[in-house]
């Protein structure tokens, strides 16, 4: 079973997302409701796929890329989840390495779809 | 007993006073203590309760809205998954509210098939009478809030309850409408008509914010605004033309140039600017060749650095030798963006342009 780990400080979504993506026989989702949770969690073990909201507590989804790109030197896929869909923050998340973006409100459906297809098989 | 009362009243009578004050502020005291630490417990068996059904809820709703969207049978899902719900909500009103809050918040983050179905429960479980008992209370952050969770749902039924609030005596009801009417109405900006108040630059946003989420087709033609009294509402509706890059409007906007608000008029050129009206290059060199002030100067050189080509570099030489900086500054760098030629010896261009080539500049 695949591993995600979903980072989002909406307890209601997170929900729904794991929820989504175990029915969908994607993968086990582990969950973080902050950045530092997440780099905690990071420390641990490697995640076959990653969703991360742009914003949360501690430290941002843009600065969690960061940290796994450059500091863990990992290729983990990374979904990007945000409410604000501005050029400039869309760019700076493709420039740091994000491997898709996805701009809220989103369909569980198309999540599902994106990450299917991003998961290392 | 009687011998405390008996040894107290056989004290002096400043001591008496003392002991007297001295023992109603501890009481005082002791009762704030006993409040504070009543308002805890209470405030620990609210959060353990919330908890305790939070997961359930968070947990129910999830299956109702990815078991009905996969399910061979969706409807008969949804009834099974929903029946549960029901009974939560009748539980409590408080137990309603959690499910309410839950939706409403999911709903904000999901689109398709799965906000279709929130959308349902949210009729279903009879939590759109809780939004409107809201709206209908006294309490005008009640009210705000209800406001809120019909908009978010959807309730377009709900419109009459918004527009009542659009010239009621409280600022943030009248806002809120404002913002629920943009994010839900069909013609989302009709209350501009009689706008009179002034539109902040945060309430601009968030209007803004509200439209971005709407259809094209809903979209109005913000020209229809462009003289209205309201200052506040003009400077909005070139903005959003500009946002929206309703591209048709540019004419009308040259149109308004003709207008004698020396700011709005500035506003007008930038906007122009960046909706790259190459055909408004003619009026704005006509502009600038009249311009005055060094706003409109700079409005003007942006534009033409822009838009124009090296046949205005004559046009634009003077005033890379103007007496204000930041003209000065504007104009050389609209010289280089045109590639014209800059022929100032006079003038320590080579550090003015490493300055304004500089990358935090640029």
């Amino acid at each position: 079973m695949k591993q995600i780990l979903v980072c989002e400080d909406d307890g209601a979504l997170i929900s729904m997302i794991r929820f989504k993506l175990q029915k969908d026989k994607i993968g086990e989702v582990t969950m973080a409701q902050d950045g530092r949770e997440a780099i905690d969690l990071l420390k641990e073990k490697e995640y076959d796929m990653i969703i991360s909201d742009i914003h949360m507590p501690y430290h941002s989804g843009l600065e969690l890329l960061t940290y796994i790109r450059n500091d863990l030197g990992r290729n983990t896929p990374f979904i990007i989840l945000s409410a604000e869909g501005l050029e400039k923050t869309v760019m700076q998340a493709f420039n740091l390495g994000v491997s898709d973006f996805l701009t809220k409100p989103f369909s569980p459906n198309e999540l599902s779809m994106r990450v299917s297809r991003l998961i290392p098989e | 007993m009687i011998t405390l009362f008996s040894w107290f009243n056989s004290l002096p009578l400043t001591i008496r006073i003392y002991i007297s004050i001295g023992l109603f502020f501890l009481a005082i005291s002791l009762v704030f203590v006993l409040a504070i630490q009543v308002s805890q417990l209470l405030k620990r068996v609210n959060t353990r309760f919330k908890r305790r059904y939070m997961d359930e809820i968070q947990k129910e709703i999830s299956l109702l809205v990815v078991q009905s969207s996969m399910s061979e049978v969706p409807e008969a899902s949804f009834r099974f998954k929903l029946e549960r719900l029901i009974s939560l909500t009748r539980k409590s009103d408080y137990l309603a509210q959690l499910i309410l809050n839950e939706i409403v918040s999911m709903k904000k983050n999901l689109v398709g098939e799965s906000a279709v179905y929130l959308k349902r429960a949210y009729l279903e479980l009879g939590l759109f009478d809780l939004s409107v008992k809201k709206v209908r209370s006294r309490n005008w952050k009640r009210i705000a809030k209800g406001l809120r969770e019909l908009e978010i749902m959807e309730q377009v039924d709900a419109l009459h309850h918004f527009i009542i609030f659009l010239n009621h005596s409280n600022y943030y009801l009248r806002r809120e409408a404002r913002l629920s009417l943009a994010g839900l109405a069909p013609n989302p900006m009709f209350f501009l008509d009689n706008f009179s108040e002034s539109l902040s630059d945060w309430e601009k946003l968030l209007l803004f914010e509200k439209l971005k989420r709407r259809p094209r087709e809903v979209i109005p033609d913000f020209s229809k605004w462009y003289y209205h009294q309201n200052y506040t509402v003009v400077t909005f509706c070139i903005e959003m033309t500009v946002q929206f890059g309703q591209v048709h409007n540019i004419e009308k906007l040259e149109h308004l140039l003709t207008i004698s608000n020396h700011q709005l008029r500035c506003l007008i050129v930038d906007a122009l600017r960046r909706m790259e009206a190459i055909q408004s290059l003619e009026i704005v060199s006509e502009i600038l060749k009249k311009a005055t002030t060094s706003k409109m100067i700079i409005a003007c050189l942006k534009f033409i650095g822009s838009i124009g080509d090296d046949s205005f570099s004559e046009l634009l030489q003077p005033f890379a030798r103007n007496s204000n900086l930041y003209v000065r500054l504007e104009a050389v760098r609209a010289l280089t963006e045109i590639d014209g030629k800059i022929d100032l010896t006079s003038f320590a261009i080579n550090s003015m342009l490493s300055h304004i080539k500089h990358p935090l500049i640029v």
